[in-house]
């Protein structure tokens, strides 16, 4: 499974594979034989452990005041015990633990790297991720942290779903804050959690202040009345309390029984700022936060001789740590990355007719063949399974054959693409159904941050997810139901955006995008086109240009005449007009027209549509979408840059929302006639 | 045609006329043993000019290595070398 | 009032339906529930039934036409007289509206192209042609397609197709670029010309022509060795522009120019720099034998990366060549009608200066050393 190999390829990266970590020997503690430091339930082993995730705290805040880190950090100063009481009681190689900003101790108690924790803060070469995550965003084995609130819950909930389907033993924990919980897509994930009955345990570890603001101020009702809203088992664990951790141990077994989801919530304290520099609270409430601390309370249970001893013998650990960041030299790139595009075939399936009924069929059948070939494909969305058989009953006949695979989900957007990531990250291969594009909006975060973010700063970690969704207007659906939204996503550094149309072999691209391309993609269809017959028309492939990631797999297709004295470059649900116009153009205007018609839109095809489009003399870039920053905007500043020296020029939708009457809505979208004015103002 | 050696300068010496005309000279003065490119009457453009037209008129081919003054420097070389070059002498 | 039958939808995915047949036609009266017509989507077909009893007054559709759900295709009356209303925007707007009277896009562009003014053009039908326009050309004895002035479309720099090295020009140099910004993409050129002394030149080629024996008089490939020579020696003379950077080539190619007949060529003589003297002249002879019996090859007569073109046949007092493609220096030799001897040369001023000129004419105004 590819989550699995990520820590593998971690480690390789940084040039650790004997384990930088296990060569500087934890004072006290072994490992166990996945590199997991093995912390016992004492108070001297408890003590020992949480005075080092203390002082190392305290190291990088020194460091911060000495100028030495990049970036900011958070530490777990005073939450040490909380941090490590339940990423110490997972004992599963399987064990999955998802973090966020403060992620430091959860690390340590995960990893026992305190080098590699602390080099990546000071964006060093020995870091754990060679200094491209920092203090947030860190991959190693099963653990994952990112910077954005309840980001990672979604997709917590889409690994656990693959545990559960995978029949293994692992757990997935997701660590959040209290102030988390203002965060909507917390909810869907708790929601999904527990609709799939996964081994999921969410911990809130409320230290009772969000960044600066009192929780008091922020959360209405109570915290473990949330999960029971979910039908979660719920405990509630105060971090200062006697058994706590023995007590956290019991949850992690309950949940380890499979029985379904549990949120844990502990009380904690925070003792030092959110950040650095930003803790408001008054010395009355800092004294009595000191007071209560409960790592000192732990300490205090141990004789002087044996305190001193552990304290002495960390402090010489954490001085040679402290030297070892600093000899690794500052990170740098061999080679500067441009692209986060990776290429790998995962596996054959039979391959797709260009000729089909209709592009629906076509996508049914592919998804269809995908489903039968592979084990590891799973459909996921709203409303999939019969007899209602998805948006446009594009999954009809699906979820009975391929049931368990083929999932109807709740509406959830950001929630389901999150679960997407999950699973693809685990090995599965996710086709996500957004019943419409419009929606997309929803899901923004979750590629944005996240699907594009992972294979970008971890090597080798993939997200192959594919996300579908119907695009497009004509049907009078109105503003949320009829956009075209590639100006946006094409914008997503590391996203790719497929858009085919039935001049394509659309069937084939969806297969392709899931067998042969392992990058985040959003694979769009334009309504419209569902009924449409799947015909290339005459039309013939462009011949790709090996510059061009992608390009060979996605093909641009293009028709007419090779000396044309004008082009049309279109894609998706333009092309049945753009074709009408052309053909006007040609018996009633005597233009020689030509048709260009990428699939894929993101990374652009640059150089492939460069070798055929800078020698024309007339170019009109046609799209459905908002085009002002959109793809013709992009395309004729590539064309600018080579220095192309036609005439060009695009149309599009104006910048307003689209109507729903009929005959608004014709007035506001592209048709043949406005196509032909255009091509007509160039001559 | 006749291939003895008058009638070849006879023939050669006509073509001299012709192109010397073309550029303003006249070349009815030419001798059998006068260097042609020496006389002035015809320039290396003429020249060439007479040498594709010798090849062509009685269709033999030569090198670019053979158009030396030793071969084709006078009328009487000129039929001297077509002889030889058609068995005939 | 008109009664309208409007297109029926089927199923929710399919916005148009195709008119597969018409059992009525207009004037026709029809009874309530009569069939009037059938639809047919991917998935079914489909009677259309009269809504009431009445009279057809019109029917907006044809056979086998894709209609749009939800308009109106056939209007009833309750007489066979009865008015219907203006279509709708709906159906109106159906048809891309013609341009009748005005000239077609390509006749449009044609127009441009010859600097034609339509007014000019005889128009033999509803509108004017690119038949029209070619008709009216051949008319005025010119040739549609020979001009290449097509305002819209601007040339652009292509990379010269023999190999050389980019070389970054000077700041000093670039200057010069901008100068003659206006015309940065094609050379810009400029001429100079010296008087020379001939005799030197002459005496050369006399003693080479007799020590390898030859018919032909060598003057002026010797001289154009000797520009080869001098290319060498400066690579900035065997040079262009391409990328704003001067391209310096890798291979003197010497274009000579032979007038042969009716036809005037370049001929190429192709990496003369990696041949000796006697081998350069008699490759000369062979091209300029080629050129007299019209039998060139495309490589002999392409490429040229420096040019050498004489008129002192004609005795011509000045002639200003013009500079092949990606070449930036043509010599212009000539011999007055006084006798006197004229070096001159074409040059692109994008990548040479006067004084860069005027060293090569001095240069090539007499031989570098007695005949080897």
């Amino acid at each position: 499974m590819s989550f699995v190999n990520i820590s593998d390829q971690m480690e390789k990266q940084l040039g650790n594979t004997d384990g930088s970590s296990s060569v500087m020997q934890i004072p006290g503690f072994c490992l166990d034989e996945f590199g997991k430091p093995i912390i016992n339930s004492d108070a001297p082993s408890l003590y020992a452990f949480g005075h080092l995730v203390r002082c190392t705290e305290t190291l990088i805040l020194d460091l911060f005041s000495r100028g030495l880190l990049s970036g900011t950090t958070h530490t777990c100063l005073g939450q040490e015990l909380c941090q490590m009481s339940v990423v110490r009681a997972l004992t599963e190689p399987d064990d999955v633990v998802l973090s966020n900003h403060r992620n430091h101790g959860h690390f340590m108690t995960y990893s026992g790297n305190f080098l590699g924790l602390v080099a990546e803060i000071m964006g060093r070469e020995a870091g754990v991720c060679g200094g491209y995550g920092g203090s947030q965003h860190i991959a190693y084995r099963h653990f994952h942290s990112n910077g954005v609130q309840a980001g990672m819950t979604g997709i917590g909930a889409g690994i656990a779903l693959a545990r559960k389907l995978s029949d293994s033993n692992g757990i997935v924990v997701s660590m959040i804050g209290d102030g988390t919980l203002g965060e909507g897509l917390l909810y869907e994930s708790m929601n999904l959690a527990s609709v799939w009955n996964v081994s999921m345990l969410f911990v809130v570890e409320n230290n009772g202040i969000a960044q600066t603001t009192p929780t008091s101020e922020t959360i209405a009702g109570a915290i473990a009345d949330r999960g029971k809203a979910f039908n979660l088992k719920t405990w509630t664990l105060d971090d200062a309390s006697a058994d706590f951790i023995k007590n956290v141990e019991n949850v992690v077994q309950e949940i380890r029984a499979h029985t379904g989801p549990g949120l844990l919530e502990i009380t904690t304290c925070r003792l030092g700022p959110h950040s650095k520099g930003d803790d408001l609270r008054d010395a009355e409430e800092k004294k009595r936060i000191a007071e209560r601390d409960p790592l000192a309370a732990l300490g205090r249970k141990l004789t002087d001789e044996q305190r001193t001893e552990i304290e002495e013998r960390n402090l010489v650990f954490l001085k040679e740590v402290e030297k070892e960041a600093l000899a690794s030299p500052e990170s740098s790139f061999a080679t500067a990355p441009e692209h986060i595009h990776r290429s790998r075939q995962i596996d054959a399936i039979p391959s797709m007719d260009a000729e089909f009924g209709n592009v629906r069929g076509a996508i049914n059948a592919a998804l269809h063949g995908l489903l039968t070939h592979t084990n590891d494909v799973i459909v996921l969305g709203e409303d999939l399974h019969e007899p209602y058989g998805g948006a446009f009953k594009v999954t009809a006949g699906l979820s009975d054959t391929f049931s368990g695979r083929v999932i109807s989900t709740p509406i959830s957007e950001a929630g389901i693409t999150g679960a997407g990531i999950g699973l693809s990250m685990s090995g599965y291969r996710a086709i996500v159904e957004i019943m419409f594009a419009d929606f997309l909006t929803l899901c923004m975060d979750q590629i944005y941050n996240h699907a594009v973010k992972f294979p970008g700063m971890f090597k080798d970690c993939e997200v192959p997810v594919i996300i579908r969704a119907p695009c497009g207007g004509r049907r009078g659906y109105g503003p949320t139901h009829s956009q075209s939204l590639e100006n946006l996503f094409i914008s997503v550094p590391g996203l790719t955006v497929l858009y085919g149309s039935h001049r394509h072999n659309v069937g084939q691209l969806l297969i392709d995008a899931v067998t042969c391309w392992p990058n985040p993609t959003v694979f769009l269809e334009h309504k419209l086109l569902y009924g449409e017959k799947q015909s290339s028309g005459g039309y013939e492939t462009v011949q790709h240009d090996p510059a061009d990631l992608g390009a060979e797999l996605f093909p641009t297709i293009r028709y007419g005449h090779t000396e044309p004295d004008v082009t049309l470059v279109s894609f998706g649900g333009m092309l049945p007009y753009v074709e009408r116009a052309a053909e006007y153009l040609k018996n009633e205007e005597e233009l020689e027209v030509e048709i260009i018609a990428p699939s894929m839109l993101s990374p652009l095809p640059r150089q492939t549509l460069l070798n055929v489009l800078l020698a024309r003399q007339r170019i009109l870039v046609i799209e459905e979408s908002h085009h002002e920053f959109g793809f013709s905007a992009e395309l004729l500043a590539c064309l600018m840059e080579n220095g192309f020296a036609g005439q060009a020029a695009r149309v599009g939708m104006p910048p307003v929302p689209i109507a729903s009457a009929r005959s608004l809505e014709q007035d506001q979208l592209l048709d043949e006639r406005i196509i032909v004015d255009n091509v007509l103002d160039l001559f | 045609m006749k291939l003895d050696k008058a009638s070849i300068e006879t023939e050669i010496k006509n073509k001299i006329i012709e192109i010397a005309d073309g550029l303003g000279c006249d070349a009815t003065g030419l001798q059998s043993d006068d260097i042609i490119p020496a006389t002035g009457f015809i320039d290396s453009a003429g020249l060439l000019e007479l040498v594709a037209w010798y090849e062509s008129f009685y269709d033999i081919k030569i090198e670019t290595a053979e158009i030396t003054i030793d071969n084709l420097g006078t009328l009487s070389a000129m039929a001297d070398f077509l002889q030889k070059r058609k068995g005939l002498a | 009032m008109a009664t309208p039958i409007h297109v029926p939808r089927i199923n929710n995915n399919d916005d148009e339906v195709k008119l597969i047949a018409l059992e009525v036609a207009v004037g026709d009266h029809v009874d309530e529930a009569q069939v009037i017509a059938q639809i047919e989507t991917d998935k079914a077909v489909v009677d259309v039934e009269s809504p009431a009893a009445g009279y057809v007054l019109a029917i907006e559709g044809e056979l086998e036409e894709m209609l749009v759900v939800g308009r109106v295709f056939v209007w009833l009356g309750e007489n066979s007289d009865e008015k219907i209303p203006e279509p709708s925007k709906m159906a109106r707007d159906q048809k891309i509206s013609g341009q009748t009277g005005t000239p077609t896009a390509k006749a449009r562009a044609l127009l441009r192209k010859h600097g034609i003014d339509v007014s000019e053009v005889p128009v033999s039908g509803d509108r004017l042609s690119v038949v029209d326009v070619e008709r009216y050309l051949q008319s005025q004895n010119r040739l549609p397609g020979a001009d290449q002035t097509d305002t819209a479309v601007k040339s652009r720099e292509m990379k010269p197709a023999v190999t050389g090295k980019a070389q970054k020009l000077e700041n000093v140099e670039r200057g010069m670029l901008s100068t003659v910004i206006w015309h940065r993409d094609v050379a810009v050129p400029g001429y100079i010309e010296l008087a020379y002394e001939q005799s030197a030149w002459k005496e050369y080629a006399q003693l080479f022509a007799q020590k390898h024996g030859l018919l032909l008089d060598p003057l002026l490939s010797v001289m154009a060795w000797r520009l080869v020579e001098i290319a060498m020696e400066t690579p900035r003379l065997n040079a262009t522009i391409w990328d704003a950077k001067r391209y310096e080539y890798d291979q003197v190619n010497l274009g000579f120019t032979v007038q042969a007949g009716n036809n005037l060529y370049l001929v190429v003589v192709q990496k003369s720099d990696e041949i000796d003297e006697l081998s350069f002249v008699n490759k000369m002879v062979d091209l300029q034998r080629k050129a007299a019996a019209h039998q060139l090859k495309p490589d002999e007569l392409e490429n040229a990366t420096i040019g050498f073109s004489s008129m002192s046949r004609w005795g011509v007092e000045r002639h200003v060549p013009i500079l092949p493609p990606h070449t930036a220096l043509m010599i212009a030799h000539t011999v007055n009608i006084k006798g006197e001897g004229v070096l001159g040369a074409s040059y692109d001023h994008r990548v040479l200066n006067g004084g860069d000129v005027v060293k090569v004419l001095k240069k090539l105004s007499k031989p570098k050393s007695q005949v080897k």
